[in-house]
Parts: structure tokens; C-alpha cells; sequence
């Protein structure tokens, strides 16, 4: 088991940086942890701490999605 | 009226060059220039140098050249560790118009505006400097957090690196400067501060009376100024138990430490004369991971010659347990290990590291 996906289906917040993905459009940020989440969700979430819930992937990627809506 | 110069500003090396970037693109805007991107049409492109390794020297000068061939009518001005270790080979560069030292930031910031009133090299002595000439807070156009360079310098001389000989003196920016910057940032609504320094774990030796880093962080999280807290790298003996006990009970401050281990050899260690052994890493490491059960521990580790690595790293791959993590020093001419007398290290390439110990997650928090 990789270091992040001890953190599989735990509760977070992703504090989400000013640009989406060039590729898929996701929001993307870093947990306290230093775990890095894409997401979705609004522009208006740029610059702010938004509470999750961790996805892990078997390759170790990170997907988050937001525990109260936009 | 004169046009505000056009300045394209491009950067290698750590993150406190980074900050030095933004450090120089906020005087020159203050100063009347227009920032433009890296690769943007420009009258000035600066290039901010890195000199860790003899690669990044290498890589400075090629990111000179190719300033000057992308863009033959701008001028190109040289800062930087290389710039400050290396100021006559930088001067010979036929690519750079002027080559400007570290906490020469006034000198910079002419040779853009006024070129023919400064020297073609302007370079002084890193370690009579005193003061942490980049004080303040700096933000990056991609991201929400805020870097704060606390600390300059570094008194340590392990010899493998360079950097005590470009930064100067190791010196902390006042308490009292940190919170007041802590608490601007958090105004303009910077929801994590990220505390850096060239050599992080020595904030406050210099500071009369001394603090610590541990005192520094305590003091931050008693004002409660910011909902996250994030400290760059530390080494294994700066891990401490006050420093840690309160990342354990601290909401704001991030589970989070980049430890840079560079060996796991006891002889290796001593030849580089890193402040700790083998035993002694281990036991800050396993503290750490006790009292922060989920924090990412990242590391470097200095790879080594090709035989060296051979005899050794059978050690770093017992003591292995979990991640990975990935290597990038090599080797460093005018370092004390360079010395023939001293040489620890042979030919140095980039390579991806053996196993290291300890439970280890990818980071991305190195500083110096």
C-alpha cells in the first residue's frame, strides 16, 4: 500500500490552487498532508480550503470530491 | 515619457530562488517595469541562476545563451548563486550584458533601468552580508500559498554544497517582522504560509536573545493568523521534540516534513560532515512518525559514484520500508568535497535513488 492510499475514503480539505488542469479541467490542490487532489467544482473555489473525501486509485492518484456542495 | 522597460524573468534551482524571482519582479515593478512572461518578447531578460551542482552551473549559462539567441535584442542580465560563486567566468560570457550578485537587488534593478551607469559585474562578499535583503512575503500567480523566506544563509559547510559560499552568513528575519508578515498575508486572504529559509532549521541562532524554529512556530500558532502553517526542509537533528509535539497538536501547522537525509551511511554521513549519524536520523525519524502518524516525510538523498553507490546501498535498501524518493544532487566542484584531499564523491549523475529508510511519501517542499 502506497503512502496515499492509507488515505483512502478519509476526510480532508484540499486547499485548490488558481489553475485547472491544462488537460482534464480539474481543480487540483494539496491536502495538509501534502497529498495532491484533483477535484471538481467551481472557479470560485481558487484560493480556498475546501472540505473532501479522498479517492485513491491503485496507480496512487488522488480524486476528491467535496463534502458539501458549491 | 520613457516606456516602462519590458522584463522577462526566468528561474532555476530551489524554491528560494523562486522567492528571489518574485522578490526582484515585485522591486522592478515598484520601479516602473512591466513584468512580462518568461518566454514574452522583452528589453530585459534576467536570468536568475542556480549553482548547487556543476550541472545547474552548466544549465545557467545554457539558460544565458539561449535568453540571448530567443530574444537578440534584449539584454541579459545574469543574478543568481552562479552569478555570486562564479562572477568572473559569468562575466566572460559573451550572452549576459551584466552580471549582478546576490543582495544587490538596487544594482539590479539599475542595470535594467540605467544599464550604462553599473558595471558589467557587480558582485560582493556573500558572507559579510548581515541581512535577509529579501525580507517579506511572496506569492506566485498559480499558487494559493504564500512563501515566507525567514532565514538566509547557511553556517553548516557540509562538503558536498556550495551554497554557504553563494548565501552568506546564516541570518533570520526579527519575530516580530515574521508574525506582521504572517498577519498581511493573511489579510489579503492567503489561506496557508509556507515558512522558508536556505537553512530553515538555523532560524534564530543568529537573533539576539536566540529563538528557534520551534519558539518561531509556536509563536505563529498562538496568534492563530492563518489556517495552515508549512515548514520547508529540516534536517534529521532538527527534528525536535517541541517542534514536534506541537505539529502533533497544532491544527495549523501542516503534517508535513521534507528531511533531507543525503546518506544512510555512517562514513558517508561523516565525510560530508552532516550533523548527525545513521542512529541518530533514525531515532528523529521514528519520533517524527510517532507523534505524526499521518505526515508526509519526504527526503533527498545524495546518490554517489557509481562504485560508492555499489558498496552502499545495500545498506539504504535493508532499512527500507515503504515509498520511494527521488534523488537529484550531483557532483559540486569548489565545495570541500571537490577538494582532491576530501573527495567523498566521485562522478555524480542524476539518477533515481535505492530505497531509503524510514516511511517516506513524495514531497516537494526542498529548499537551498
Amino acid at each position: 500500500m502506497t503512502f496515499a492510499q492509507r488515505f483512502d475514503g478519509a476526510s480532508a480539505e484540499v486547499l485548490v490552487e488558481m489553475t485547472r488542469h491544462p488537460e482534464t479541467g480539474e481543480l487540483r490542490g494539496y491536502t495538509r498532508n501534502y497529498l495532491r487532489a484533483r477535484l471538481d467544482g467551481p472557479d470560485t473555489w481558487a484560493g480556498r480550503l475546501v472540505p473532501v473525501r479522498l479517492a485513491v486509485g491503485p496507480d496512487a492518484s488522488v480524486r476528491a470530491t467535496a463534502a458539501l456542495p458549491a | 515619457m520613457m516606456v516602462a522597460p519590458r522584463v522577462a524573468l526566468r528561474t532555476l534551482g530551489c524554491k528560494v530562488n523562486t522567492y528571489d524571482t518574485a522578490t526582484i519582479a515585485d522591486r522592478l515593478r515598484a520601479a516602473g517595469c512591466e513584468i512580462v512572461p518568461a518566454d514574452a518578447p522583452a528589453d530585459v531578460v534576467i536570468v536568475n541562476s542556480c549553482t548547487v551542482t556543476d550541472a545547474a552551473d552548466a544549465e545557467s549559462r545554457r539558460f544565458a545563451r539561449r535568453a540571448r539567441r530567443e530574444q537578440p535584442t534584449a539584454r541579459v542580465v545574469l543574478t543568481g548563486c552562479y552569478a555570486q560563486t562564479r562572477p568572473a567566468e559569468a562575466g566572460a560570457l559573451p550572452a549576459v550584458d551584466h552580471v549582478i550578485g546576490l543582495n544587490r537587488l538596487e544594482d539590479l534593478v539599475a542595470a535594467v533601468l540605467r544599464p550604462t551607469e553599473v558595471p558589467r559585474v557587480v558582485v560582493g562578499k556573500a558572507r559579510r552580508e548581515r541581512s535577509v535583503t529579501t525580507s517579506g512575503a511572496r506569492t506566485f500567480s498559480e499558487q494559493t500559498r504564500a512563501f515566507l523566506k525567514v532565514q538566509e544563509g547557511c553556517d553548516l559547510f557540509c562538503t558536498f554544497c556550495i551554497v554557504p559560499m553563494a548565501r552568506g552568513a546564516s541570518r533570520s528575519l526579527a519575530p516580530r517582522e515574521v508574525l506582521a508578515e504572517v498577519e498581511a498575508l493573511a489579510a489579503r486572504g492567503f489561506q496557508e504560509v509556507v515558512l522558508t529559509g536556505v537553512h530553515l532549521g538555523g532560524y534564530g541562532r543568529d537573533l539576539e536573545p536566540p529563538v528557534d524554529l520551534a519558539w518561531l512556530v509556536g509563536a505563529l500558532v498562538e496568534q492563530d493568523l492563518v489556517p495552515r502553517l508549512r515548514l520547508s526542509s529540516l534536517d534529521p537533528h532538527e527534528l525536535s521534540e517541541p517542534l514536534l509535539r506541537l505539529m502533533a497538536s497544532a491544527v495549523a501547522l501542516c503534517p508535513h516534513l521534507h528531511v533531507p537525509l543525503q546518506a544512510a551511511d555512517d562514513g558517508v554521513l561523516r565525510r560530508m560532515r552532516r550533523r548527525y549519524d545513521r542512529a541518530l536520523a533514525g531515532e528523529r525519524l521514528a519520533m517524527a512518525r510517532e507523534y505524526l502518524p499521518d505526515a508526509a516525510i519526504g527526503t533527498d538523498l545524495i546518490a554517489g559514484s557509481r562504485a560508492r553507490a555499489r558498496r552502499h546501498s545495500s545498506r539504504r535498501s535493508a532499512s527500507s520500508r515503504r515509498a520511494r524518493s527521488p534523488t537529484s544532487t550531483s557532483s559540486r566542484t569548489r565545495s570541500a568535497a571537490a577538494r582532491p584531499r576530501r573527495s567523498s564523491t566521485g562522478s555524480f549523475r542524476r539518477r533515481p535513488s535505492p530505497p531509503v529508510p524510514g516511511a517516506f511519501a513524495p514531497s516537494a517542499s526542498g529548499s537551498g
